[in-house]
């Protein structure tokens, strides 16, 4: 059947009434925490965790550690030497690195795929992907703890490629189009509260569930506030630096949330001045 | 650029010895400015020495007994949960001393500026606000009381990831590091 000619805006409203109670209700379909990325998360709070188990994990997923391999070898991590092995790669970059590279590429092939909309899902991920190093650079500035600001900045729009694989759904049912103007609203205006289910379901740490739920309104958090102001700046600094156009340099620093990091001026110079090293990650990473 | 604000004594840095001299200095009666780079006033003793690794320290004896107890009356408490409720602790201890102390400062007629304080010459600091605003202050005297920061060594490059210094540890969310420091 043709998909119906509508308005914009009747479209939004038609997709809006169907998603809504599936949200209230539960009746959303939620990524499962891909195994290794559960593994991983594990691994890192092991005292015993040492680099035979990490590359023994990765191994299990050969398609996974191939990609691991890869990004061990691309210029964001520059090895003297090429890699050719986990252990050899757990060598060069340390447990905690490759805990993250494994995390990260696990993810992408769990919870970023949505079937016909690999174009968007893409963008999706880049924006994640340099949310979460922006997260880290941020974190450094203020001295606060590193680790956590990759998870938040990389998980804090984990709900979008849930609303967009349910969106997309709905529409098939109710044939109408789906054209970007239609999706990124839908997109925009729930997927914090999918952010916050799957959360949830993956057993998060606080502040990564904290940061999902209140980074756009990091006033309104009830603890972990400063996780939530991070992953706001790195959210922007991210859309800033993949969409100029979408935010342009001026209309990011009006933006209260640095003040309210207390990141001053030659503060967000410096972090913009590393927006090469970020786009490095992102390229590496984007599998 | 506004003129430059008249004060009988400028204080940089609102740790627990700039505000003393604050508060020493109003209760003299002289007219005092005390500018902090930070949002919050206190310095490392509250945000990243003194207060939080003894908050840090009695929250985790706490969660100890717990654990002791969980094992006697089996119940269970999540890893977690824990460094979870030990963070949350510390922000709630720090936020209440802000508050104390913000009101010391208004009781005693302080002015509590934000900013980054540069001196210009021997009698005027230029303070740099968040925002970037510009405001000079003129003084007869000047307490510098910016206290200290970790140092780092150039063959340890402390990237707060790998090696951490004493700043980063206090946010870090591994359980293990937080007892070495408590």
């Amino acid at each position: 059947m043709a998909p119906d000619t509508q308005t914009p805006a009747a479209s939004i409203d038609k997709l809006e009434q169907a998603l809504l109670p599936k949200i209230e209700t539960g009746d959303v379909e939620l990524p499962l925490l891909p195994h290794v990325a559960s593994k991983v998360m594990a691994l890192a709070s092991d005292a015993d965790a040492d680099a035979a188990k990490l590359s023994n994990l990765i191994h299990q997923d050969q398609a996974l550690a191939a990609h691991v391999l890869r990004i061990a070898n691309s210029p964001a991590y520059m090895p003297r030497s090429s890699v050719v092995s986990l252990q050899h790669a757990v060598a060069m970059l340390g447990i905690n690195l490759l805990s993250e590279i494994a995390f990260t590429a696990s993810l992408k092939n769990g919870a970023f795929q949505v079937p016909g909309h690999e174009d968007q899902v893409k963008l999706m991920w880049r924006h994640s992907l340099a949310s979460g190093s922006y997260g880290k650079e941020v974190a450094r500035m203020r001295r606060v703890n590193v680790e956590t600001a990759y998870l938040c900045g990389l998980l804090h729009g984990i709900g979008k490629p849930v609303i967009l694989r349910t969106v997309a759904t709905l529409a098939k049912t109710l044939t109408l189009s789906l054209e970007p103007e239609i999706l990124q609203p839908l997109i925009n205006g729930y997927h914090t509260r999918v952010g916050i289910l799957i959360a949830d379901k993956w057993g998060l740490p606080k502040q990564v569930a904290e940061a999902i739920s209140y980074y756009q309104d990091y006033d309104h958090a009830t603890a972990f506030r400063q996780e939530c102001l991070l992953t706001c700046v790195a959210d922007r600094l991210s859309t800033h630096i993949l969409s100029p156009e979408e935010l342009p340099e001026d209309e990011l620093r009006e933006h209260p949330v640095f003040a309210d990091l207390n990141l001053y001026p030659n503060d967000i110079d410096q972090l913009l001045a590393g927006k090469g090293k970020i786009l490095t990650v992102v390229n590496a990473m984007n599998l | 650029m506004s003129t430059p604000t008249a004060y009988d004594l400028v204080i940089i840095g609102a740790g627990p010895a700039g505000q003393k001299a604050a508060i020493q200095g109003a209760k003299a009666g002289k007219r005092v400015a005390l500018i902090e780079r930070e949002r919050g006033i206190g310095g490392s003793c509250v945000y990243r020495g003194t207060i939080p690794s003894k908050t840090l320290r009695e929250s985790a004896l706490h969660i100890s007994r717990l654990r002791r107890a969980s094992e006697a009356f089996e119940f269970h408490i999540k890893p977690d949960a824990e460094i979870s409720a030990l963070l949350s602790r510390l922000e709630e201890v720090v936020h209440a001393h802000d508050i104390f102390m913000s009101k010391q400062l208004r009781r005693n007629g302080i002015s509590l500026f934000h900013g980054r304080a540069r001196f210009l010459n021997d009698r005027t600091v230029e303070m740099q606000a968040v925002d970037g605003a510009r405001q000079q202050f003129t003084a007869e005297y000047f307490v510098i009381a910016t206290g200290s920061r970790p140092r780092n060594p150039p063959e340890f490059p402390v990237d707060h990831e790998h090696i951490l210094d004493s700043d980063s540890l206090l946010s870090t969310s591994s359980y293990e590091a937080v007892f070495p420091l408590a």
